[in-house]
């Protein structure tokens, strides 16, 4: 200012604005800090100590309250007293503290004497062996000397500590004497509160005091805070960058606060302990979070710590409301997989757990079981490859002899509209759906379905019908023979819906041929080779008995409608529509005008079968080699979510499980609003799946996962549980479950028959039978049980699925395959312990119930299983284990447990011994004719 | 006019590149016709207000205020502001010397010269307060602008529009109308190429250390053109307008990436051999390739003669003829793309030379 004037420019403003820019600059910086400081997740470890502390607190004070007071106030008193007594004898205590300061002082200087002597010593005899090895003998001798002598000073030092610690002990001992009572009373203080103590500490350690305060402060919080990001890393599973497999790390923990400790199970999110710690997240579970992360199951950006950042997913609409309103929520756009909602993340487990298509059922995921089950039913797998499904078989029926089965008019109402028919069909929906519903669309659907019938119907072959003398039927006797007989275990039929294995058999009268379905009752491999259907081996008669009644179940709605007739332009548009895709337009229209009405309708059938893949279902003449028209699913669950078109569907979020929730509910719903050439439009048939169905489905189809863990993290079967899922997987196609109990599920049929007349549940099947009755029992069936209308029927397994079967209930209960050890040999009894068998078998009367051979002229009702068969059936081992507590294998059982806890009631036979007496009768069933003659 | 009907009409005035680009040339025409009404601070207030009004309009309309507020972009905006500031200062100024000049008054800076200040405080003291105030710029903007980060580079799934960083936008605009090899390597080898030899080819002594325009119109036009229309403008066009598929959208526009535009050229030699001669393609390529080749050949060696001989007869008389050809061939190679541009634009045309054979395509 003392040259004021002359500047330029006017100081007093430049100062003005300076300071100005200068409170802008504090201001700002402190953002800055506010900025790198306030982070969401320290708001809620903020929240989460707070509640730990307040839990801490309750239990403290609960723990306190519990303390016994009154002894505590006494306690203390008397710690009191002793310590005045104590301070009474304080000269004598004096003295004997201080000489053992001393004596203590005198070990100090000993025990430093003798280490230095003892390095010394080291050094010493280092040089001496070193001079002998190297033959410098002058020095060695030198050295030797030194080592003899500081050996003598080290053995004197010794002692000395060594009687200085007596001293001191001793010493120490006659302190104790005064200070005995003190102490005693102290630590029976501290039993007293020791609980409270260790609360106490807990309290402490997580209670926000003054240090955690300064610890957390910004600027100060590099060196140790409380608050911190957790994270976990998982080297092997890695996330996938393209360009580089990086370790996981996930650090979902650092606002999932409680997911690893079950303390948390009540508290709100995201503090929640998880759901499910005993499979998941705690150390002693399956999947413990060091090993396997989070975002390898829930997907979303294990890396990020904000909610959004992280991709959280709703499970619901309600979710997706509520998360909009609180956190502002949409999709991440810029995450590859946003995490799986909570009600899909079971997709997750079919990466691991597949076994390459192998396994039947992943362990405690019902959802994804239920899809892949679906997808299995409804044949997914015919237009769609999939690992693992490349040999599952053709669910529907054969094509190539339909003629001989039902009408062309049949075929032409079942085409346009399947569920009319059969509310429950798998056949799904092909025609008049959302995309093809317009007049043109409509006609055109008619004549394809023209077309295709016309086609089966020309393609088909002779079918020689086993009906040459097909005997009168009786329809009452009829439906006894399907209600009891066993149909019912696969389909249902008028108020019986349990069964969605076989096609319901409502309204079969108004499909079928009689004489047809004489024929096929009787051997249903006879018309089609492959079918799962098996044969009850009906006798003439009661085929037709049952053939009479089923041809009386009509559907009269269906009978009603009329049959689609295509107009004679909709059938040359279909026609030349399918010329011109195959040909091109101008030889198209060349083939178009040489064909005749009856060329042009095959053609249009030929194409349509091709176009719609019925051949992936149905085995259609002329179309043996045909492919799979569907898009490959494998790696769905990872695919880009670009690649998924949406089209014009704007009111559902862009992501896979959306996507896949539309599609299934309904399959052309991405055609909305799009010009398409009819043969353009997507073609995917309508299942009808529930909502729930759909979402079952769409949990296996994400699981379809191109991921990359590695093999000891994936569920690997060795060769016993191979067999069991190769078991399962036949125990599931052919409908085992219908009638028999398997492990724990199934044997609905029992609801439809009297009480015990159901077929037997198969209960440690494996280890009851011998493989080789069992074998050629599923070969050909015999009676075992004379009381049951039921009928085992006759599968036609070859060799080769009888195996697996039997390997599979073998290997279920660990048992060893093929092979009978010294244990397993059928025991041959003494004539005297097959006697005391005897007796005891006649004693409890076993015959009242049981048959061994002959039933006579008793009630099958009352009768109990057939015992001559038993040598060849029951394995020893099981039988012990059977007799001695049947209630345990077979709840309900009418078989009484004769030695409950190993007692016998029978005190004459065998001494009275309960081991010996079941170990003889077991002897004389498995040799019922042993001794018979003598 | 509703507001969605003037909506409209932007977007369908903005939607093709030939609208938005020859306007602009257009506008740049009309400054330097009028600079000295332009220049005028009314004028250019006016201009302002214009510019501020529309966008403050503008980012009341969803998919603008999307484009306009995304992190990368933010700084284009403030760009573009400061582009059209600086850019009337410094006309502003040139003007007014040129006046100056005309009455016979000495130019500012000649008045200027003679002034002394202090470096404290007239110097380091603003300079201390642009720092601070530049700091607080900078902190604020971070705190409220987080860096956009996206997710791993995915080669599987390239994002959609892939743009350039912003100041490339303008080469990757050219991609649209030439090959890779051209508008990658060429081109831009030749744009550093002719700017480190303008000192060298620019003999004439005016405007040194002072503002004119009038003194250097041709250096300052062919500069401006270059500057602003073939870089500026084509960055904005790759910033705003340029959406999914690198399809054209006018600033209104949902980005839709299904957005279809048909896309139909023709090179030249299927003019010549199947429109006007309609004899079908001649397979050997010299042939087929002729009338380009000749083309081309002239454009690069017959203009710079005509120009010597017309309009730039005294700047050849100035320049001499290495100096000129060098100068002639940097500003026709200039040309090539708003040449390029309105070919396409009119006759759709691909190529001139087309000779795939050889991957050589102009």
């Amino acid at each position: 200012m003392a040259r004021g004037g002359t500047y330029l420019r006017n100081s007093s403003k430049l100062n003005a604005i300076f300071g100005v820019g200068a409170i802008l600059l504090l201001i700002s910086f402190v953002l800055m800090l506010a900025d790198d400081h306030i982070r969401e997740w320290k708001s809620y470890q903020r929240e989460f100590a707070r509640m730990e502390t307040e839990q801490a607190q309750g239990k403290l004070d609960k723990a306190k309250s519990k303390v016994d007071h009154h002894k505590l106030d006494e306690l203390k008193k008397d710690i009191k007293k002793a310590k005045k007594e104590l301070k009474e004898e304080d000269e004598e205590v004096g003295t004997v503290k201080k000489e053992l300061k001393a004596l203590e002082a005198k070990r100090y200087k000993a025990n430093q004497s003798f280490q230095f002597a003892r390095s010394r010593y080291a050094v010493a005899k280092y040089e001496y062996e070193d001079a002998k090895a190297h033959h410098k003998d002058d020095k060695a001798a030198q050295a030797e000397k030194v080592v003899l002598k500081e050996d003598a000073i080290i053995a004197q030092h010794k002692e000395d500590v060594e009687q200085f610690d007596i001293e001191i002990k001793s010493k120490k001992e006659e302190l104790q004497q005064f200070t005995a009572k003190k102490e005693t009373l102290i630590k029976k203080k501290e039993a007293l509160t020791k609980g409270v103590k260790r609360l106490e500490k807990n309290l402490a350690k997580v209670k926000p005091g003054l240090i955690n305060w300064l610890l957390n402060l910004p600027m100060l919080d590099f060196i140790e805070p409380t608050r911190k990001v957790q994270q976990v890393v998982v080297e092997d599973l890695t996330e996938d960058y393209h360009f580089a497999q990086v370790p996981r790390v996930d650090r979902c923990m650092t606002c999932h606060l409680g997911i690893d400790s079950n303390k948390w199970k009540d508290a709100p999110q995201p503090f929640k302990s998880h759901p499910k710690l005993d499979l998941f997240v705690a150390s002693d579970s399956s999947h413990p979070v060091d090993k396997f992360g989070c975002t390898v199951c829930h997907n979303g950006s294990g890396q990020s710590i904000t909610f959004y950042d992280a991709a959280h997913t709703p499970r619901s609409e309600e979710q997706k409301k509520e998360w909009q309103k609180k956190y502002n929520w949409k999709p991440q756009i810029y995450v590859e997989e946003n995490m799986l909602p909570a009600n899909l993340v079971e997709a997750s487990c079919y990466q691991c757990h597949n076994a390459d298509g192998k396994k039947v059922d992943i362990p405690k995921a019902p959802n994804l079981n239920a899809g892949k089950e679906l997808f299995e039913e409804r044949s997914c797998y015919a237009c769609h490859a999939v690992k693992g499904y490349e040999n599952f078989e053709k669910k529907g029926p054969d094509l190539t002899r339909l003629a001989s089965k039902t009408s062309q008019e049949w075929t032409e109402k079942w085409l346009k509209s399947p569920r009319t028919f059969r509310p429950d069909t798998k056949m799904p929906q092909f025609f008049d759906l959302s995309n093809t519903s317009s007049e043109e669309d409509k006609q055109k659907s008619l004549a394809e379905i023209e077309g295709i019938t016309q086609y089966l119907y020309k393609k088909s072959k002779p079918f020689k019908k086993m009906a040459k003398s097909m005997p009168e039927g009786n329809a009452e006797k009829g439906k006894e023979l399907v209600d009891n007989r066993g149909c019912l275990g696969c389909h249902s039929v008028g108020e019986w819906k349990e069964p969605e294995h076989g096609p319901s058999l409502n309204g079969i009268g108004s499909k079928v041929e009689p004489k047809w379905l004489y024929s096929w009752v009787k051997n249903p491999k006879h018309y089609w080779k492959e079918t799962r259907m098996p044969s009850l081996r009906l006798s003439d008669q009661e085929a037709a008995d049952m053939t009479a009644y089923l041809m009386t179940l009509k559907n009269k709605e269906f009978d009603q409608m009329p049959a689609p007739k295509a107009t004679e332009s909709a059938m040359d548009k279909m026609a030349l529509e399918y010329l011109t895709s195959q040909y091109g337009a101008v030889i198209g229209l060349r083939k178009f005008e040489k064909m005749s009405d009856q060329e042009k309708q095959v053609y249009v059938g030929e194409r349509a079968i091709n176009h719609y893949g019925c051949a992936g279902c149905h085995a259609i003449e002329g179309f043996e080699k045909a492919g799979k028209i569907g898009v490959e699913l494998n790696g769905i669950g990872s695919r880009n979510i670009h690649t998924f078109e949406f089209g014009n569907v704007h009111d559902i979020d862009h992501t896979k499980q959306d996507w896949l929730q539309a599609k299934l509910s309904n399959p052309r719903v991405f055609d909305k609003g799009k010009i398409k050439n009819r043969l353009e439009k997507s073609k995917m048939p309508h299942f009808g799946f529930t909502d729930k169905e759909a979402e079952q489905l769409s949990t296996f189809l994400l699981g379809l996962r191109k991921s990359e863990i590695p093999a000891d993290k994936r569920d690997n079967l060795d060769a016993r549980e191979e067999a069991v899922e190769k078991g399962r997987q036949m125990v599931r196609d052919l409908n085992c479950a219908g009638c028999h109990q398997i492990e724990g599920k199934g044997g609905e049929i029992a609801k439809t028959l009297p009480e015990g007349m159901n077929p037997p549940p198969l209960i440690k099947e494996g280890e009851k039978v011998w493989g080789d009755w069992l074998h050629s029992f599923l070969k050909k069936p015999s009676t075992v049980r004379h009381w049951l209308d039921v009928r085992m029927p006759t599968y036609g397994f070859s060799n080769k699925e009888a195996t697996a079967l039997v390997h599979y209930f073998e290997s279920l209960d660990k048992q060893k395959l093929n092979y009978r050890g010294k244990e397993d040999q059928i025991p041959k009894p003494s004539k005297a312990e097959w006697q005391a068998g005897k007796e005891i078998f006649e004693t409890f009367k076993c015959l009242q119930c049981h048959v061994a051979g002959d039933i006579g002229n008793r009630n099958p009702a009352e009768l109990a299983p057939e015992l001559s068969l038993a040598h060849d059936r029951l394995k020893p081992r099981w039988v012990i284990k059977w007799l001695v507590n049947p209630d345990k294998y077979y709840p309900g059982t009418r078989m009484p447990g004769y030695w409950p806890d190993l007692q016998s009631p029978l005190p004459d036979v065998l001494g009275g011994s309960a081991k010996k007496q079941i170990k003889a009768l077991r002897g004389y069933i498995l040799n019922l004719d042993l001794y018979e003659k003598d | 006019m509703s507001v969605e009907g003037f909506k409209h009409l932007i977007d369908s005035f903005f939607s093709s590149p030939s609208t938005v680009f020859i306007g602009s040339v257009v506008g740049f025409g009309l400054f330097f016709a009028f600079v000295r009404f332009f220049t005028r601070p009314l004028v250019a207030g006016i201009l302002t207000a214009i510019t501020v009004g529309f966008l403050a309009f503008a980012v009341t309309d969803k998919n603008f205020f999307i484009i306009v507020t995304k992190p990368d972009n933010v700084p284009i905006v403030g760009m573009l502001f400061l582009l059209g500031f600086f850019t009337w200062l410094a006309f502003r100024k040139a003007v007014i010397n040129d006046l100056r000049t005309e009455k016979g008054e000495p130019i500012i800076e000649r008045s200027e010269k003679e002034e002394k200040v202090f470096s404290w405080p007239d110097l380091v003291y603003p300079e201390m307060i642009c720092m601070i105030g530049l700091t607080v710029l900078l902190l604020v903007w971070s705190i409220l602008l987080k860096a956009p980060l996206e997710e791993p580079a995915n080669p599987a799934a390239a994002p959609n529009p892939s743009k350039a960083p912003w100041y490339f936008l303008g080469l990757q605009e050219m991609l649209v109308y030439f090959d890779p090899w051209i508008a990658g390597v060429v081109l831009p080898g030749l744009i550093i190429f002719g700017l480190m030899a303008i000192p060298y080819i620019d003999n004439n002594p005016k405007g040194n250390g002072y503002y004119t325009f009038k003194e250097r119109k041709f250096a300052i036009i062919t500069f401006s053109f270059g500057f602003i229309i073939l870089w500026i403008v084509l960055i904005i066009f790759g910033t705003f307008l340029r959406g999914p598929n690198w399809n054209f959208f006018g600033p209104f526009e949902y980005w839709d990436p299904y957005k279809v535009e048909s896309l139909v050229n023709v090179n030249l030699s299927e003019f010549v051999y199947i429109k006007w001669l309609g004899t079908g393609l001649p397979k050997f390529w010299l042939t087929r390739e002729f009338l380009g080749i000749i083309l081309v050949l002239a454009y690069f060696a017959i203009t710079p003669l005509l120009l010597a001989k017309t309009v730039l007869k005294k700047m050849y008389l100035s320049l001499g003829l290495f100096r000129f050809n060098i100068m002639v061939f940097l500003l026709l190679t200039m040309m090539t793309m708003p040449i390029k541009m309105v070919l396409r634009w009119a006759f759709n045309l691909k190529y001139i030379i087309a000779i795939p054979e050889y991957f050589f395509n102009i």
